[in-house]
């Protein structure tokens, strides 16, 4: 019986060692908004280790480094004709579904494995999970509130694939340069990483990085959200200043 | 030069806001309106978010009023007792407009209800504007006599209902409940569509109060800047939508304009001026109603409802 046991875990033991393992690094974990900011790039770098046991892939290897922003609830609503006037009539609310999506790869998302997969590892577009708790009274016109709900999101930058995100430097290291928008949201970024060859995946690697205001506009944020009164006042205040000034600066009479 | 907006959460082109605010300060000093009815729509056609235009707008207009309030203050062309009765209505009209404007926009309808606002109450005033304005012109130019005012049929009225205040600035004595009702719809308007509302105030004091013309504007002034400063605080307690950065660039913009606004009206008559301002006023509603009726690019739009686990 222990004979047994001491042979299971060699045999696990000699599986682990078979596979692949990935060593990454961001180049910023905190990245810092200040009244510049124009947009960013983070820059991801990456190494493949095999030992020598490993058995090499005929395909060679695929990367896919998978991008999601703070999660949000979002309501894709339609316009239709009512009186002549185009107005808001049917919606639909998506479940917290990632503000920013980027998926860098070394090849198009259909081509790094089969749609089954990329759903439940959420790579590419076509497989970010957009669900609606309420399908409405309309039901067959849910899957036309997801097309758009990822069309408007691509056309703002905010959702975005590169097949040719990521670069392969030797055939052991890589690097992707992760593009910070300069619509982007603000807060808690998880980046995945995924080591693939032949539609499977052999590693997987998470990291994070967080997008933050800095100084003043981190100031003004935070007390417009915590402190409306006083912000209000403030605001006030400024309106006050700005016309008595000018109407010292321009007094004519 | 991109300036990043701490509260829209997007860079702008510093240089583009700035010559905005210099351009509509240049027409409301113009014309001696806030110019918050041709703002607030440049800035959500530039893409900065509704209600985050709105709030932001009211600053603006706080601050163009003031410096309009104190030259006519120092003519001593403004009726504090008027309004401090119009106050009475219009803090309540704000209060309740920047309700309304949170719950409009929760439902997905604040833009349509915008764009209708701006229709009727644009389309309808530049109208009167550019009728009322181009027969004064028409009448000057054939030097006919002089227009006849039509019986003050509503000051009857007015007149009759109770809790009749004298205000002797103005040459009226009238019932207070008229002057409440026009305050609490110039409060709910302004702080529902960005706009401060002298555009129906001075009409309203004018041809339904019967204010003396000599401190309407004055006290058009006065009002708007108490009420926008008001709608200010409002606005940043309950929808968190003022961004400073952005409001203080238009009041830049805006003051400064304003200036050479006032210069240029000497050089021009009161009605050609009416017309032009009618015009104006005109062609912004027809624009609201174009986007009304024609097919939009895209029928669909995201909103983010609310954040989940947000740092």
């Amino acid at each position: 019986m222990r004979l047994l046991a001491a042979a299971l875990i060699v045999l696990a033991s000699a599986a682990a060692a078979r596979a692949e393992t990935m060593i990454t690094s961001l180049s910023t974990h905190r990245l810092q908004i200040t009244s510049q900011f124009v947009g960013s790039e983070i820059v991801l770098f990456g190494a493949i280790e095999r030992d020598a046991q490993t058995v090499s892939r005929a395909g060679g290897y695929d990367l896919a480094v998978v991008v999601r922003g703070p999660r949000a609830m979002v309501t894709t609503r339609s316009k239709s004709r009512v009186f002549g006037i185009w107005m808001n009539t049917d919606a639909r609310e998506f479940v917290e579904v990632p503000s920013f999506y980027a998926l860098l790869a070394n090849k198009p998302a259909a081509d790094l494995a089969d749609l089954e997969l990329r759903r439940r590892q959420q790579i590419g577009i076509d497989a970010v999970t957009v669900v609606t708790p309420r399908p409405g009274t309309n039901p067959g016109a849910t899957p036309a509130f997801r097309d758009a709900f990822l069309r408007i999101n691509r056309a703002r930058g905010l959702y975005r694939e590169n097949p040719t995100g990521v670069t392969f430097l030797t055939p052991s290291l890589f690097r992707a340069n992760i593009p910070v928008v300069p619509n982007t949201p603000v807060g808690a970024f998880d980046v995945d990483i995924y080591l693939m060859s032949g539609g499977v995946v052999l590693a997987r690697e998470t990291t994070n990085f967080e997008v933050t205001k800095t100084g003043f506009e981190a100031f003004v944020a935070n007390s417009a959200r915590d402190h409306g009164l006083f912000y209000g006042l403030a605001a006030a205040a400024l309106a006050l200043v700005t016309g008595w000034a000018a109407s010292v600066v321009f007094r004519r009479d | 030069m991109q300036l990043y907006l701490p509260i829209a959460e997007l860079p702008v082109n510093m240089l583009l806001i700035l010559g905005m605010g210099l351009a509509v300060g240049f027409i409301s000093g113009m014309f001696g309106v806030g110019g918050g009815f041709l703002l607030t729509p440049l800035l959500i056609f530039i893409g900065i978010p509704p209600a985050i235009a709105v709030a932001s707008v009211s600053g603006q207009i706080a601050a163009s009023s003031l410096s309009g309030t104190l030259s006519y203050w120092r003519k001593n062309a403004v009726d504090a007792k008027l309004v401090s009765v119009l106050l009475l209505g219009s803090i309540i009209g704000s209060a309740a407009g920047v309700a309304v404007f949170a719950l409009l926009r929760r439902e997905g309808q604040l833009d349509l209800f915008i764009a209708l606002s701006y229709v009727t109450l644009l389309g309808g005033i530049g109208l009167l504007m550019v009728v009322e304005s181009s027969r004064a012109i028409a009448r000057s130019r054939s030097s006919a006599e002089p227009p006849k005012l039509y019986a003050a049929r509503d000051r009857r009225i007015a007149s009759s209902l109770p809790f009749a205040i004298h205000f002797p600035r103005s040459r009226i004595t009238i019932s207070a409940i008229p002057v409440v009702a026009i305050g609490l719809g110039i409060g709910f308007l302004g702080s529902m569509m960005g706009i401060g509302g002298g555009f129906l105030l001075v009409p309203a004091l004018i041809y339904l109060l019967r204010v003396s013309t000599t401190v309407v504007i004055g006290t058009s002034s006065l009002q708007t800047l108490i009420t926008m400063l008001m709608t200010v605080i409002f606005h940043a307690i309950s929808n968190h939508s003022v961004d400073v950065v952005l409001a203080l660039l238009l009041m830049i913009g805006g003051v400064v304009g304003a200036q050479f606004g006032a210069r240029a009206s000497m050089a021009m008559k009161g009605e050609e001026l009416r017309l032009l301002l009618g015009l104006v006023v005109l062609a912004v509603g027809i624009r609201f109603f174009v986007d009304l009726v024609i097919r939009p690019e895209d029928p669909f739009s995201n909103t983010i409802v609310e954040w989940v686990a947000r740092t």
